[in-house]
């Protein structure tokens, strides 16, 4: 469910600034609403049992330059 | 009432001399003079370089000259991808016009080697994210099953169009489902193939690890017949990967039809089921019923970490497509359409370190899918592609437009090859589709398991009451 509380809105606002984005009032509290969803998904990622797993993307010096 | 051209068809008359390319075109330019206005299929039609595209098809096959089985076809391209004849929009008023100057990809440079016929640039959701936006000078996308309804997005005018008759096949783009969801509103056939294979150059990124170029066509076999010419390594992406080229429509029909020696997993996770209507699972298992008849087996099975990747898979495209358009954002936000600048906007709201964790959770479901696809030796998963059929632009019941009903996105994540195919229709007459996964560059099994269904129903030539 959406949800907006004020330190969502407070928070949001925050981080959209630190971003360099002034979205009107309306539109931060839509982005507020869905914050909650987003900070649950990401704690379900960090909750998975992925053991000690590299990330997919991985950087590859040889690509270049040899 | 006949049956609807698929590129086969059209191939075989071609040759025949029961049409020609220039009157496919032109038949279908007229079609979609009638339908396009309610349709809203196209940006922009390409109609004089289409038919003398036409005619020098027809001039090459008279003279023997013969490209293969895309010559003198008709094709569409979702307008992220730039093309010689331009522009290219994005569907929105932010895209600088100069970024189509750079003309066709290596994937448009293959199929217009192969003698495709290029008919014009065909609608998305804006930059490929976000849903329709009604305050845009943009075709809203209508579904011609139902125009109430959704086609799917983003590569909406390639679903509509196809279904619509109004070309035999065209290009989208799959970032979380792109191609899937609408070849599953819209009762068509559209493979998103095994990230690396076909390179994506010339198309304008939204997540730059998750992006895919795939065919939307009729038929299994017509996408078998598209990514023949459009797969294989490319300088310009350096995600794309050498491969042996590889005759799909030859592969799909080797076997004849038969599935004999196939196993195929059953995904059981509970997550996918409780997101899908009841009639969606009822006509999924009559379809895996026509696929056990044709010899294969079936078993169910559980794909770790699904859940965990549908997540992950959200989070890390919006983190990445928000970093193409940081800039754009600050400066032009009223520019975009509001659904579009919300959605992008949300990658503000992820840390650097959300997003490592995305690419660690993605790197061990991809590791841990495949393993369990090996222990249980299955050769491909299915799931349904949409929990229900094509949703309402208004009035739309909730769990129809919930993300989770969409069964798309961990495909992404771990780039495993995905065809969706019709597999019936929902109580409202709107179809369904099927989902068959495939292991990594095994792009081919899995239009194998699409052309031996597809051999046993016409699901997938059933004609939509809007068409050509």
């Amino acid at each position: 469910m959406p949800e907006k509380t004020a330190d969502n809105v407070t928070t949001v606002r925050a981080l959209l600034d630190a971003a360099g984005l002034q979205p009107p009032q309306v539109e931060v509290e839509r982005l507020a609403e869905l914050y909650g969803p987003i900070r649950r998904q990401v704690a379900m990622i960090y909750a998975a049992d992925i053991g000690n797993v590299d990330p997919a993307n991985v950087f590859r010096a040889g690509e270049i330059g040899r | 009432m006949t049956a609807p051209w698929t590129i086969a068809s059209a191939a075989a008359a071609l040759r025949s001399g029961e049409t020609t390319s220039e009157q496919l075109v032109r038949a279908m330019l007229d079609a979609a003079d009638t339908l396009d206005p309610t349709l809203g299929v196209y940006l922009a039609r390409f109609d004089d370089t289409a038919v003398e595209a036409a005619r020098k098809a027809d001039a090459e096959l008279a003279a023997g000259q013969d490209r293969g089985p895309l010559h003198g076809i008709p094709f569409g391209v979702k307008d992220i991808l730039s093309t010689d004849e331009g522009p290219t929009t994005c569907q929105s008023l932010v895209l600088p016009p100069e970024w189509g100057d750079q003309g066709d990809g290596p994937v448009l440079r293959r199929l217009r080697d192969a003698g495709a016929v290029i008919m014009g640039k065909l609608t998305t959701m804006e930059f490929a994210v976000g849903r329709p936006d009604r305050s845009k000078p943009f075709p809203l996308p209508r579904n011609p099953w139902n125009t109430e309804r959704w086609t799917g997005g983003s590569s909406s005018g390639s679903g509509n169009g196809v279904a619509a008759g109004l070309m035999l096949g065209a290009l989208g783009t799959d970032t979380g489902g792109s191609i899937r969801v609408p070849s599953a509103y819209c009762g068509i056939t559209g493979l998103k193939p095994t990230h690396g294979l076909v390179p994506k150059s010339g198309c304008f990124p939204l997540g730059y690890t998750y992006d895919h170029l795939g065919p939307m066509c009729r038929s299994a076999w017509d996408c078998a017949a598209m990514l023949t010419v459009m797969a294989g390594v490319d300088p310009s992406d350096r995600t794309s990967v050498p491969s042996a080229p590889t005759d799909y429509v030859a592969a799909i029909e080797a076997s004849g039809g038969s599935l004999a020696g196939m196993r195929i997993g059953i995904l059981a996770n509970e997550s996918i089921r409780s997101h899908s209507a009841d009639w969606t699972w009822q006509a999924m298992h009559e379809a895996l019923e026509v696929l056990r008849g044709a010899g294969a087996e079936t078993v169910e099975v559980l794909a770790p970490l699904y859940d965990e990747l549908h997540v992950a898979t959200f989070l890390g495209l919006q983190a990445e497509a928000f970093a193409y358009h940081r800039n754009w954002l600050a400066e032009r936000w009223d520019d975009y359409g509001r659904p579009t600048r919300l959605t992008l906007a949300m990658g503000a709201l992820i840390s650097g370190g959300d997003l490592a964790q995305c690419e660690r959770v993605r790197q061990a479901g991809r590791e841990q899918i495949h393993a369990m696809m090996e222990r249980e030796g299955v050769h491909v998963l299915v799931s349904p592609t949409m929990g229900y059929g094509a949703t309402a632009y208004t009035g739309a019941v909730r769990e129809a437009t919930s993300p989770r009903a969409m069964h798309c996105p961990p495909w992404n994540g771990t780039g495993f090859p995905a065809l969706a195919l019709p597999m019936g229709f929902d109580p409202d007459g709107l179809p369904l589709s099927l989902q068959v996964i495939g292991r990594p560059f095994d792009d081919a099994t899995a239009l194998r398991v699409g052309h031996a269904l597809q051999l046993r129903t016409d699901w997938h030539l059933r004609q939509a009451p809007l068409h050509a």
